[in-house]
């Protein structure tokens, strides 16, 4: 060690030769000089402070001093004169002469308890053993050579490495404040095997064997102690403290049984996984591998990863589920936004709960919640069916269907609860029953209100499969599909049919990777047979492209290599068109900075004016509220729906159509304003879209054409009278000669007399406004 | 960028489909570099590249593992690059004030844009769909943010390293404060490297000459591609009916965007949505306009989409509307430009020219209104209808197309660019008229830096646009170029680009044809050796005869890729002053750098260390810095202050070894880097960086001068050749390495003075701190390698101070230092 140390003593580059009376302090890999720098006072104060301080800890220590005559003495470091100028005194007890150059006998003899060696004589001091910490709880005696094995630690006995400079650090280190990482890089003191204590034979305490009040075999009164001792007498009665049991009364039997009831209810409960819980109660856990946060101080939210797996759609793990901590609010939370499914799973929860098995009930939920999408799938591709008349058989495949998702789901419900309580099975088993009574009837009774279109008839044969409602997504209003072939949207969606246009939603790629539990590539036809048995509907590949399936790309590679290459392509089409003359590659000289044009116009031209755009988005305007109208007004499916890009948006048709006419004037004022005034934000404009979607349903559906063109000569055509009145006349448009239709202005609650002047003269104002600004 | 808010607003809708990746079997996809990027490097990735520089390497990880799920699925990946920005976007990421803190020399007001939302960039919608991102900022465009993100960043780790320094002694604290987030890395942090990976990897690239996408749209128009993996811009694309928007690899699935079920659901026209796209700001407008502006920028498409449907708002109405309005007069013609843009897309025809791509989403709106049929099935066959029809019904195309795209390069040129030959930062300041010099990694604070910058228009920049302008159309030689600075925006330089005679003119006689240029790969190394083996340089290298001239007969010309490229280094390096050349006398002799260089093979220099050290002599060469100079106003030091204090020469030391250190790159798997950072050497790392940048400009200006002087046999090659024999062989391309190494060093060192010269727990905290165990896995042989190559360089540097271009001191405290090096390395 010691010689290790004085290599790289010497290698260090500080360790300069102005040293302090070649005073050198050797501890462990310590290596510490009292070197006078070139520095202010200041820093030289600090570093006699430094010294001092070292010495003050040697006191007691093992010391080996070597006097100028030679002599080494080893002993323990006494007393020394910090006062002294010139060096250092020095007093060692018990000396031992080590080793001396001249061997005088006469020295060794007259070494007597203790030892004082004047400064001048004092050639080194070499201590041992120090610790330099001002914890006292580290143990003075902790080797500090051990600590050179503690590798990269910027530890403060550490840092006392190499130079005289590091002595600050061991000030420093201690006192000042650290951070964590400082903290938790010291790898720490090594701990040593700590031993429980036990009295030595014979050591009068061992009378008294068990000293903790648990292990005490004699009951221990303090009162009685206390009145023996001090002469103190009590006046302590429990009874001030606690409400006395009146163990007369008549039920005190019964209470003291409900009690025990009680008691024994609330420990059976169990600690819901937490440890803490379980440790006051006794209950030995293993927690390894959990950090006192865990244990004691972290929030539990472990209630919060049921949810995330359920947004990840990742299979919840049943056995690790069954003693989770779920916040009573989220027992009966579906995750799902699917209404069937809420509605199935909320039921379930009130029906389970009943048997007190609270824990139990998300495990359940989720696992039904997922199954039971399975089942309205299903169900879901009844209702067109149904609808239709379609031949019995038809439907008894899909009943089929039904039955054995069903199953499925008992199957997989009763494995889940044996999995978690046994007890618990015959009331969600109930429930489950119940709950699948409930879909039943639910599916038999459903009808789709439209007709379904040809194409679904492949999917519906197919056993679909299962969609489930992504919980990371905001709520999809279903009902606002606005597919008007694709009347069933939610079937086609689920069973991927695919005719190459088919939207689809995102919740599908969830289940699709994770929850069937198979990653790899649906959806083709050629690998159906490695899903799991609900999912065995086949999707034709490439579907994604439509009609034309891209072709092997071998080719793909000579195209991009020729193609795109202006050097060859211009030489091939020098070839085409004039291989009589040398082809010469064009001079990029002759490119114009400009871009080649066919009108000598800006392109600021191209932008209409502002009567062509105002009258413009009038039109549009209209045309949606006229649409939204219609969608409202015809109740009938087989009423003309508007497709495609003129569908009418549900909020403004939401509140106005249900409101008085007032608030629908309004309505309309307001957005005419809106669309030529600088812009103000009004509440009003931005109503939530959500609840509002669903009123669309009906008119999305409709498969008719209604071609949406935006020119207002157009609009007649396809609108009813009624619709066209409604909406024609607050614009100004063909007010005149039109005779309103009573029916649908009773309807609508809309028109009142006059209305139309006021509408149009509000159009005008519009426009006044406008130009002002 | 994509329009704002509308991918999240997507997804809120439930308009973003999902299939399986099996469904893009054997099809080729299109995909925007760019968007994907955005996607694999999101924002918790890669957030302290800025702070150690080089190639984000995670790219790579990410990148290999998709590439191999597209084999397994036989898909054809096609890598379009962004090319150059818009009229609208170059002012709205600073080109023409380089981001500086002042207003635009451009009329246009772009302070006033208020909140930019970058949340479908940022926020990967496909994984994070409803939690969203919103993100207030004041800041003017993504670059604008990264900035500020970055200065907070240093402010914090310079507040860091003072508050620590009490109790900092050799382990090094690490920064908190991330110094990307929600930002995309900047394309040209990662183009070069993407590219030669691409190269090497044998996939096929391009790089559009606009926006990626619209080049897409093309290749998708034309049948190159069969689908477009791209931002949501493409839905403002009449002849895209669906895109892919992102892809899931682990899923094996992908997420597409339906156009006709989007406007559909919206209840809107192309045309209405086009007018709310270029309102909250997309690819073609990066502003968000008014009257949006005050709205959360998470949410602003669909307010906008709310105001269409209730109001019928016309937002081109507004702005016209507002025009009178002076603060905002601007905003009309941004809407207008981009509008315009949009109509007209120059793309990279397969002809190899550069031509505009009509999108007429105007009347593709009216054909699909009139006679649109609600059935799927039948939506095929009408919209190829609609195709005939669309490829029928040609826009005119006006007389201002540059006002709104840029001024128009000749085609060569943009094939070039294509083919990432040249980086296209000097093909832009040639149509924008401005070079602009944004503030590098770490700001760019220090004097040397900015006086590097203001003289690189001498030593390169003069020069280069010389080179460039002097082939092609001659109002580019009489355009006035400036270079404008970020920190002195107001004081632009105007580059000289014409001087006479050109400098073409001067060169065109030095050239290097060996016969068997075939065989020989170019590099530094093969370069060097060969101009050694010649007796005479002026016999082997200067031609009485020029060879672009037509007459020459192809096999006269340049024929391989060696010579070609060897003849332009040459070129280059008597632009830098490592030769000596006059064509009238006959003089072709090395300089006194041109000797160093020279000695690279006899000093053992090994050949992959040549190119940076070239980079280092050019450096040293423009004397603004001397290797062991401190930066002014200095920078703190990411060693202790009880180092410096304690060792003052080791410091010294180690400074030399970090800068030089900056040009070696750490063999590391690809990860992303949290951990000590160090700002001084990040900022020498700059100054090389922008050397390097500068050279490769220079490279680039004197082949493509060389090339379009058809000096060269350019029917020689097809794209690949080009890739594989030229772009992927050329010299200063790759962005410098990392400061890993030099900070491993550092570190090391540092502890390995403070802890009793112990090597192994020097190298223990290496590991610790730098998490090696993760990235690095052989950190001794890396050590050890990185060692020799600072011998290597122990040795340039004598031969350097040998010639007096260098202090002789410092020449010895770098011997110093690599013998204290050497006893670290040597376990005691």
């Amino acid at each position: 060690m010691k010689a290790g140390n004085n290599k790289k003593k010497d290698a260090s580059p500080s360790a300069t030769s102005s040293q302090k009376k070649g005073l050198t302090n050797t501890t462990g890999s310590n290596s510490s000089q009292n070197t006078l720098f070139d520095e202010s006072s200041e820093v030289a104060k600090q570093f006699h402070d430094r010294f001092d301080y070292l010495l003050t800890k040697s006191i007691g220590s093992k010391a080996i001093l070597t006097t100028t005559s030679g002599c080494r003495y080893n002993g323990i470091l006494v007393a020394c004169n910090l006062k002294s100028t010139d060096g250092l005194d020095i007093v060692l007890k018990n000396p031992i002469l080590v080793s001396s150059l001249d061997s005088d006998a006469k020295t060794k003899k007259d070494l007597g308890e203790t030892l004082l060696v004047k400064s001048d004589d004092v050639a080194e001091l070499e201590l041992k053993d120090i610790n330099l910490s001002t914890d006292d709880k580290t143990g003075t005696n902790t080797p500090v050579s051990a600590q050179k094995t503690q590798g990269n630690t910027a530890g403060p006995l550490k840092t006392t490495n190499a130079a005289a400079s590091k002595n600050e650090k061991v000030t420093k280190g201690t006192n000042q404040f650290r951070t964590d990482v400082d903290i938790s890089n010291v790898k720490g003191t090594k701990e040593r095997e700590l031993q429980r204590w036990t009295p030595d034979e014979g050591d009068f305490m061992a009378s008294e064997k068990s000293q903790t009040l648990e292990e005490a075999s004699t009951s221990w009164d303090q009162f009685s102690v206390n009145e023996k001792k001090f002469g103190i007498k009590s006046t302590y009665d429990e009874h001030f403290y606690t409400t006395r049991i009146n163990k007369n009364d008549p039920n005190y039997q019964q209470r003291l049984k409900e009690a025990q009831r009680l008691a024994d209810e609330i420990e059976r409960q169990g600690t819901s996984g937490n440890i803490h819980i379980a440790e006051d109660r006794g209950i030995i856990v293993d927690d390894s591998g959990m950090d006192e946060e865990d244990l004691y101080s972290g929030v539990d939210r472990r209630g919060d990863e049921l949810l995330a797996s359920l947004k990840s759609n990742a299979k919840p793990s049943i056995a690790v589920k069954s003693n989770k901590y779920v916040p009573p609010t989220l027992r009966n939370q579906p995750h799902h936004m699917d209404p069937a499914i809420i509605s199935s799973s909320a039921m379930k929860a009130t029906v389970s709960t009943k048997g007190s098995e609270n824990v139990s009930v998300p495990v359940v939920t989720a696992e039904l919640a997922k199954k039971s999408t399975d089942a309205k799938d299903a169900k879901d591709a009844t209702k067109p069916t149904k609808e239709n008349a379609r031949p019995r058989a038809h439907l008894k495949n899909v009943d089929e269907e039904v039955k054995k998702q069903l199953k499925e789901i008992k199957r997989q419900s009763g494995r889940s609860d044996h999995s978690s309580k046994t007890r618990v099975q015959p009331a969600s088993k109930t429930s489950k029953e119940a709950q699948i009574e409930e879909l039943k009837n639910f599916a038999q009774k459903f009808k789709v209100p439209y007709d379904v279109p040809k194409d679904m008839n492949d999917v519906l044969r197919k056993p679909s499969v299962s969609l489930k409602a992504d919980p990371s997504l905001p709520p999809k209003p279903k009902s606002s599909s606005t597919t008007p072939g694709a009347a069933t949207k939610n079937s086609i969606k689920t069973s991927h049919t695919a005719n190459g246009t088919t939207p689809q939603n995102k919740t599908d790629s969830k289940k699709f990777g994770t929850s069937s539990g198979q990653t790899g590539a649906h959806g083709s036809s050629n690998n159906g047979s490695a899903r799991t048995s609900t999912h065995t509907k086949k999707r034709p590949t490439g579907s994604f492209f439509g009609s034309k399936k891209p072709q092997n790309n071998g080719s793909k590679k000579d195209i991009f290599g020729k193609n795109f290459n202006f050097f060859l392509k211009s030489k091939e089409a020098h070839d085409e068109e004039k291989s009589m003359e040398p082809f010469l590659i064009e001079k990029p000289y002759f490119a114009a900075p400009t871009w080649a044009n066919t009108i000598e116009e800006s392109h600021k031209s191209f932008f209409p004016d502002e009567q062509t755009i105002m009258q413009e988005s009038q039109t549009k305007l209209q045309m949606r509220h006229m649409n939204a109208m219609n969608g409202m007004g015809n109740v009938s499916p087989n009423m003309a729906g508007n497709g495609m890009n003129m569908m009418g948006f549900p909020m403004m048709n939401g509140p106005n159509g249900t409101g008085s006419p007032n608030p629908m004037m309004n309505g309309y004022n307001a957005s005419a304003m809106g669309m030529y005034m600088p812009f103000q934000p009004q509440p009003m404009f931005y109503p939530s879209m959500g609840p509002m979607v669903p009123v669309m349903s009906g008119k999305d559906n409709n498969g008719n054409d209604n071609g949406s063109s935006p020119s207002p000569q157009d609009m007649p055509a396809h609108m009813t009278p009624g619709g066209y009145m409604n909406v024609g006349t607050p614009y100004g448009y063909p007010v005149g000669g039109m005779t309103p239709f009573p029916g649908m202005m009773g309807n609508n609650r809309m028109m009142s007399g006059g209305g139309g002047d006021h509408r149009h003269k509000g159009h005008y104002n519009h426009k006044n406004n406008y130009h002002k600004a | 960028m994509a329009i704002k808010s509308l991918e999240l607003y997507l997804f809120e809708r439930g308009l973003v489909g999902t299939y399986p990746l099996e469904a893009l079997k054997n099809s080729t996809v299109g995909i925007d570099v760019g968007h994907y990027v955005s996607r694999l490097l999101s924002a918790k990735k890669e957030q302290y590249l800025d702070a150690v520089g080089g190639f984000p390497t995670t790219l790579n990880l990410f990148l290999e593992s998709d590439l191999k799920v597209f084999e397994e699925f036989n898909i054809t990946p096609i890598f379009i690059f962004e090319g150059s920005l818009s009229q609208n976007n170059l002012i709205n990421s600073g080109h023409f004030n380089a981001n500086g803190n002042v207003n635009s020399l451009d009329s246009m007001d772009q302070n006033n844009s208020g909140p930019v939302g970058t949340s479908t960039n940022a926020a990967t919608a496909t994984t994070t769909a409803g939690s969203g991102s919103s993100r207030e900022s004041g800041g003017n465009s993504d670059k604008d943010i990264a900035l500020a993100q970055r200065n907070k960043a240093w402010t914090q780790w310079k507040n860091m390293i003072s508050a620590n320094q009490p109790t900092y002694i050799d382990q090094p604290p690490v920064p908190h404060e991330p110094f990307r987030y929600h930002t995309t890395v900047d394309s040209h942090r990662y183009q070069a490297g993407l590219i030669q990976y691409f190269i090497k990897h044998d996939i096929h690239y391009q790089v559009a000459p606009f926006a990626a996408w619209s080049q897409l749209a093309y290749l998708y128009k034309q049948g190159f591609i069969d689908t477009i993996f791209g931002p949501t811009d493409c839905l403002m694309l009449s002849e895209v009916d669906r895109f892919i928007l992102g892809m899931e690899f682990p899923n094996k699935d992908f997420r597409y965007i339906d156009k006709n079920r989007v406007l559909k659901e919206f209840g809107i026209s192309l045309k209405e949505f086009v007018d709310i796209s270029m309102t909250v700001g997309n690819t073609l407008q990066p502003t968000t306009l008014p009257p949006l502006q005050i709205y959360p920028s998470n949410k602003l498409f669909e307010i906008a989409l709310e105001m269409v449907l209730n109001s019928g708002t016309n937002f081109y109405l507004y702005q016209l509307g507002n025009e009178v309005d002076s603060t905002t007069h601007s905003y009309l013609e941004q809407f207008q430009r981009a509008v315009s843009h949009l109509k007209y897309m120059p793309v990279l025809k397969d002809s190899g020219k550069v031509e505009l791509y009509i999108n007429d989403f105007e009347h593709i709106n009216h054909h699909h209104s009139n006679g649109k049929s609600s059935q799927n099935i039948e939506n095929d066959n009408e919209q190829q209808d609609n195709k005939k029809l669309e490829t029928s019904t040609s826009l005119p195309i006006p007389n201002d197309v540059h006002d709104f795209i840029t001024q128009r390069l000749p085609n060569e040129y943009y094939f070039y660019k294509s083919l990432g030959l040249v980086s296209g930062k000097l093909l832009d300041a040639i149509t924008t008229g401005v070079y602009p010099e944004e503030a590098p990694l770490d700001g760019g604070a220090s004097n040397s830096y900015r006086k590097l910058v203001t003289d690189s228009v001498a030593i390169f920049k003069d020069k280069e646009l010389n080179l460039l302008t002097q082939s092609i159309n001659r109002y580019f030689q009489m355009k006035p170029i400036k270079q404008v600075k970020w920190f002195a925006s107001g004081d632009s330089t105007t580059l000289l680009n014409r001087t006479t005679p050109s400098i073409f003119d001067k060169l065109n006689h030095l050239i290097i044809k060996t016969g068997d240029g075939e065989k020989k790969k170019f590099t530094i190394n093969s370069f060097i050796k060969l101009l050694n083996n010649s007796s005479d340089l002026v016999k082997d290298f200067i031609s009485n005869d020029v060879l672009f001239p037509n007459s020459v007969p192809l096999e006269k010309k340049l024929n391989s890729s060696f010579d070609l490229l060897a003849t332009a280094l040459l070129r280059s390096l008597v632009q830098l002053e490592f030769f000596q050349y006059d064509f009238d006398k006959k003089i072709l002799k090395p300089t006194q750098w041109g000797d160093i260089l020279l000695k690279f093979n006899s000093l053992q220099i090994e050949p992959e260390f040549q190119e940076n050290l070239l980079i280092l002599l050019v450096f040293l060469k423009t004397n603004v810095l001397t290797l062991g100079e401190e930066f002014q106003p200095s920078i703190n030091s990411a060693l202790s202050d009880h180092t410096l204090r304690t060792y003052p020469q080791e410091s010294n030391d180690i400074l030399l070894l970090t800068r030089v250190l900056t040009l070696y790159q750490v063999k590391q798997k690809p990860a992303s880097y949290h951990g000590p950072i160090d700002k001084k050497t990040l900022a020498f790392r700059d100054h090389l960086d922008f050397v390097r940048e500068n050279m490769n400009d220079m490279f680039e200006a004197i082949l493509v001068s060389s090339l379009t002087a058809n000096e060269f046999n350019k029917l020689k090659y097809d794209n690949y050749d080009w890739q594989r024999e030229i772009v992927a062989k050329l010299p200063f391309k790759l962005e410098l390495p990392n400061i890993l190494m030099a900070m491993m060093w550092q570190f090391f060192l540092q502890k390995y003075l403070h802890n009793g010269n112990s090597k192994s727990d020097a190298m223990t905290l290496v590991n610790n701190v730098f998490n090696t165990f993760n990235t690095i896995t052989k950190l001794e042989e890396q050590f050890d390698t990185s060692f020799k190559y600072l011998e290597q360089c122990s040795k340039l540097f004598k031969e350097v101070a040998g010639a007096r271009l260098m202090k002789n001191n410092e020449a010895t405290a770098f011997e110093n230092a690599v013998t204290l090096c050497k006893n670290a390395l040597v376990e005691n």
